[in-house]
């Protein structure tokens, strides 16, 4: 049985290598996941590692929570004398980093990874993490070492002038060598090294370090030199080993990372698996049927249902094992391709060397061979339903079909459930990760209840996308209608195929059209501001940028906008909803509109000591009205009892909390803006104004200057490109459809070959025979796409609608909707061009003589 | 039925009236390489003229649907030639010819083959649909009243008997009005009544339409209807008939094997 199985496998070669590259790509993408992942921790583990091999103690302010805007409170360096005078002290240093920028001939260099440009000091030994490549380490002030990535990148070498956008402008500086940290590849964050005063003096922390570093004196434990430096500093100062801090520094990036990237990745995987499983299930499906007889004869002499079973889940499980085995090797391939991804659209993460662990290994394994295997069954069981009977009669009727009364029943209520399942998750409460599992669980239902029903849409659709093709293509056009429909069950899961890949796609395109739409409307809605500055990096704009401004002859007024996040009333702290906005609110007032849900323009003046506005998501998020009191806590551990005056709605500009400023400089360590507002004088041309703006803002390039339009559109191709980073995750599951697609379509030209044959004998050309098979791969993906373009609507809607009050309206964009349904019809050519070749290449007489 | 065929029949060229439709000319063809190959037919030419009815008969392995295959530019001559109203057919590509078998040459397979997505007036339209030309109405309509599917139009081939779906492929094959119609075993899958009534709609066909016919069988009866019944053995023309009866028939064919 084993033997014949096999042999059936290598008789259908082509049938064999789609069936298994369906699996293949979904396995590729979950062993993908897991390398990357795998090799960020590694890369991070080993960057840390580096950092801190010749440190024994390591003094950092402690952070009471991790915050993505502001950086923690320096260390005095007066700090470093008391350090030194403990026994056991053999040397102890002061390091300091900032966000910084890179200007070569005149131009702001944006990194590509995540971490942005980061300045610096170059450790004195033992505790620099530097291996020097090329030139040496800065020795002098005005000299920088660059990392040898960041070096290669600019084709940076010893004796270049650059320059370094600090707090104080734009500082020339020399190139006088290369370093490299660790092995690990950097992934596109920029570090440049300089020396300590250099440092503190480019970004106003004069007297301040970021940490201090320590080496022990002989017969001194790290152990016991973190108890003796902790019994002389102050409270708010984390005293570690430097391998406590290199695995606790580690492991929180990786949580940060882990806690996002592998479940979002997984779920893109997850998209393409199910794809997959459709597509052998089809397969296996068509291949019961076609073997029918063949079973029937093996029934005949003797074997059992079990063994009829046995071998068609045979036949799955050689095709799991292949897919996985070639999914794993595809994976490395498919993690590289991510890491640079990632890069290319800003965010790339240092990573280590690729390599398989244990655990990917078994679990691509797993999976793999599981959603064969479970594809299959389904197939394997009607195949043992084969009467020996069968054996003696012709063609194919004699196979009992699934069509049964209660299975529209069942179609319908598995898709029920799904819908069922989004919404609750979608509004009903709860934590984030189980509503986040009941709709992705939702989602599937849905998909595959569509999948199940679709045979009931097969023939309407095939009969509206064949009309045209008809009156166009004449007979051709109609028997690829009529062959569309002619087995609507396997047209369905052909086409459901590619409804997941698309639906998503739509999904994603209404969600993220609905957000422009929702932005445009918030921005023109509460900013009055002419002008708006910002930063061009994740980090903000020197305080000096804001007086720059202010001193500009074209600019009338100005408000400084700054940024932190906080933990309110001890809850886990949200960077969406739990930000607070410090503000001046005299200057606010005629530059930002504040969009009232109670309160008025009075509220405003009374916008002092403790008393806040909160927006609308905060407020619901918190359940705090006006009136209300609650507790922030900062990063910097300092906190304050608030009261809500007045609830305004900005779910873009300024979310969370508009703080007053005194406030603001009183529990927060941030002092540099994220936004500043400029009203231009009256009767300043537009163009004048800003350019005025730009002059004054030279020495800054990291602060951009845009109008309201400027601004908007700014913030649109931010999202388009995260946009496309999730079309590109999608893309491997419509290729995968592409592959059932033309399985699909090989599989029905091997049953109707003798149709082809009898085509061919009553004068169809080559052409017209390609044209028949192409136009029924088109109608099968258009269906496809189709129903595609209903699920994720009806996604969007339901997922526009959860979030309605975040300002997101269903603007589905007519236009992408339709190049969408143009990229299903070219699956559908795609997918047929070499089914297509294969039926035009029959010859008459031997097809006219097939079985 | 004078009016038929005067009013719609194919109205040949009075001087071509008795002229050769299908010539095959020094016909040869090689299966195989070597010491395995095998000659299924070794030098053949056969004429076979406008308006005649032709049945070609000969015991299993004789090349008999070999010769019929090759004449009807399905298959390829190893050496020799086809000529089909005037044309050469080794003359022609691969487009050429199709297009040439599809206004020129009717076929009736054993198993109908008829496109079980197509109904039986559609699979009757289908040679001049592929065409993309017009159907001729009238011409359809008296096809249908001749094969007696009037009341059966719209069924698909899954509805229809296969007496039916043998009606239904001759219509087929008469609707592009050919210069020739090659049956092979037409009634090889067919009981005795559904074969009586092929066969005599054949025959009607040659006599009320003037057209060519050229028929494969192994059957006795159904030679009988032919004008004439040419016997193949072992790749060569071994004797031609004139109008023999069933009884003649057999006795020869036993004489062959």
């Amino acid at each position: 049985m084993i033997a014949l199985t096999l042999q059936g496998l290598g008789e259908r070669k082509l049938r064999s290598v789609l069936t298994t590259i369906a699996v293949l790509l979904g396995v590729a993408m979950i062993a993908g996941t897991y390398v990357l992942t795998d090799q960020i921790r590694n890369g991070f583990q080993d960057l840390e590692d580096s950092v801190y091999r010749g440190v024994d103690v390591e003094l950092s302010p402690k952070r009471a929570f991790s915050s993505q805007f502001s950086i923690a409170r320096p260390l005095k360096v007066e700090l470093l004398d008391e350090v030194r005078a403990v026994p056991g002290v053999a040397k102890a240093q002061g390091d300091l980093w900032s966000p910084g920028g890179l200007v070569i001939d005149g131009e702001l260099k944006k990194a590509s990874g995540g971490g942005g440009t980061i300045i610096t000091t170059a450790s004195g030994q033992p505790f620099s993490p530097a291996t020097n490549v090329d030139g040496r380490m800065p020795e002098h002030s005005g000299e920088v070492a660059l990392l040898r990535a960041t070096a290669e990148k600019y084709d940076l070498s010893p004796g270049d002038p650059i320059a370094i956008a600090t707090h104080r402008g734009i500082v020339p500086v020399t190139v006088v060598g290369a370093y490299d940290v660790g092995s690990a590849d950097p992934g596109g964050t920029d570090i440049v090294s300089a020396q300590l005063d250099d440092v503190q003096a480019w970004f106003d922390r004069e007297g301040e370090v970021t940490s201090i570093n320590v080496a022990a004196a002989e017969g001194v434990t790290a152990d016991q030199l973190v108890r003796r430096i902790q019994a002389i500093v102050p409270e708010r100062v984390e005293v570690r080993t430097g391998a406590k801090a290199a695995d606790e520094t580690a492991a929180d990036i990786n949580d940060q990372i882990g806690g996002y990237l592998t479940p979002a990745l997984l779920a893109f995987a997850g998209a393409a698996l199910l794809v997959g499983a459709f597509i052998i299930f089809n397969t296996f499906t068509i291949t019961v049927t076609e073997r029918t007889r063949e079973f029937a004869m093996l029934r005949t002499l003797g074997a059992t249902r079990r063994q009829i079973m046995g071998a068609v889940a045979f036949e799955a499980l050689v095709v799991g094992v292949a897919a996985s085995a070639a999914g794993l090797g595809l994976g490395l391939l498919f993690a590289k391709g991510l890491g640079e991804l990632f890069e290319a659209v800003g965010l790339g993460i240092p990573t280590a060397g690729a390599e398989l662990a244990p655990r990917t290994i078994a679990l691509s394994l797993l999976v793999g061979i599981g959603v064969t295997q479970l594809a299959a069954v389904v197939p394997a069981r009607r195949a043992t339903r084969v009467a020996p009977i069968a054996a003696l009669q012709r063609g194919d009727e004699a196979l009992p079909t699934s069509h049964r009364r209660w299975t529209p029943w069942v179609a319908g209520l598995v898709a029920a459930l799904g819908v069922g399942m989004l919404v609750a998750g979608l509004f009903a409460g709860g934590p984030a990760t189980s509503r986040l599992t009941t709709m992705a669980a939702g989602v599937v239902f849905l998909f595959v209840g569509m999948a199940l029903s679709a045979r009931w849409f097969v023939r309407p659709l095939a009969g509206a996308i064949g009309w045209p093709l008809e009156r166009l293509f004449a007979e051709p056009g109609l028997l690829a209608r009529e062959n569309a429909m002619r087995n609507p069950a396997r047209t369905a899961t052909t086409a459901a195929a590619l409804m997941v890949g698309l639906g998503l796609v739509v999904f994603v395109a209404v969600f993220a059209n609905g957000i422009k739409a929702s932005f445009d409307a918030t921005v023109a809605r509460v900013v009055k501001a002419d002008l708006i500055v910002r930063s061009e990096t994740l980090q903000p704009m020197p305080v000096a940028a804001a007086e720059a401004v202010a001193d500009t002859p074209e600019v009338a007024a100005t408000s400084s906008v700054l940024l932190d996040q906080v933990k309110v009333d001890g809850t886990k702290s949200s960077p969406i909803t739990d930000v607070m906005n410090g503000v001046d609110p005299s200057t606010l007032e005629s530059l930002y509109e504040v969009d009232w849900v109670n309160g008025d323009e009075r509220v405003l003046n009374r916008l002092r000591g403790h008393d806040v506005l909160i927006e609308e998501q905060f407020s619901k998020a918190h359940d705090v009205g006006v009136g209300d009191s609650f507790r922030i806590e900062t990063p910097t551990g300092r906190t304050a009892r608030l009261r809500a005056i007045g609830v305004y709605n900005d779910p873009q500009m300024l979310q969370g909390m508009i703080v007053p400023q005194s406030l603001f400089d009183e529990v927060s360590a941030a002092r540099d803006p994220w936004i500043i507002f400029a009203q231009t004088l009256a009767g300043t041309p537009g163009g004048v104004a800003k350019s005025g703006v730009e002059d004054a803002l030279e020495p800054f390039p990291v602060a951009s200057v845009e109008t309201q339009a400027d601004y908007a559109a700014a913030e649109t191709e931010v999202l388009d490109q995260f946009v496309y980073l999730l079309y590109a995750l999608l893309a491997m599951s419509i290729v995968i459809s592409l592959f059932g697609i033309a399985n699909s379509l090989f599989l029905s030209i091997h049953e109707r070959t003798r149709e082809f044959g009898l085509l061919r004998a009553v004068g169809a050309t080559r052409a017209q025979v390609r044209q028949m098979v192409r136009y029924e791969s088109v109608i099968t993906a258009v269906i496809g796409g189709l129903l595609g373009t209903g699920v994720g609507l009806l996604f969007a809607f339901l997922v526009t609608e959860s979030l309605g009050d975040l300002g997101l309206g269903f603007e589905p964009p007519p236009v992408q909707l339709a190049v969408f349904l143009v990229l299903a019809v070219a699956v559908g050519v795609i997918a047929a061009v070499a089914p297509a070749r294969r039926s035009a290449r029959l010859q008459v007489l031997e097809a006219l003589q097939a079985e | 039925m004078a009016h038929i065929s005067g009013a719609v029949a194919p109205s040949p060229d009075p001087s071509r009236a008795a002229a050769t439709v299908v010539r095959g000319h020094e016909i040869t063809k090689r299966f195989g390489e070597g010491a395995a190959a095998v000659d299924a037919l070794r030098g053949v030419s056969v004429d076979f003229e406008r308006g005649s009815f032709t049945a070609i008969m000969g015991p299993s392995g004789s090349g008999k649907s070999t010769l019929m295959h090759i004449l009807a530019g399905l298959d390829t001559p190893t050496s020799g030639w086809v000529e089909i109203d005037g044309t050469r057919l080794d003359q022609l590509d691969d487009r050429k010819l199709t297009l040439h078998r599809r206004q020129r040459v009717g076929f009736i397979f054993q198993s109908y083959n008829l496109l079980p997505v197509l109904n039986a007036e559609q699979n009757i339209l289908l040679p001049v649909r592929i065409g993309g030309n017009e159907p001729d109405r009238e011409w359809l309509e008296t096809l249908i009243a001749t094969v007696g599917l009037a009341d059966r139009r719209h069924h698909r081939p899954s509805e229809l008997s296969g007496g039916q779906a043998q009606r239904v492929a001759v219509a087929r094959a008469l609707i592009t009005r050919p210069a020739v119609v090659f049956a092979d075993e037409p009634t090889g899958n067919l009981d005795s009544n559904a074969s009586r009534d092929v066969l005599a709609l054949l025959r009607r066909t040659a006599d009320e339409f003037g057209q060519t016919i050229v028929m494969v069988t192994h059957d006795a009866a159904a030679a009988a209807i032919a004008d004439s019944v040419l016997f193949l053995a072992d790749g060569r023309i071994v004797d031609r008939h004139e109008r023999p009866s069933q009884d003649q028939i057999l006795d020869h064919l036993k004489e062959l094997a």
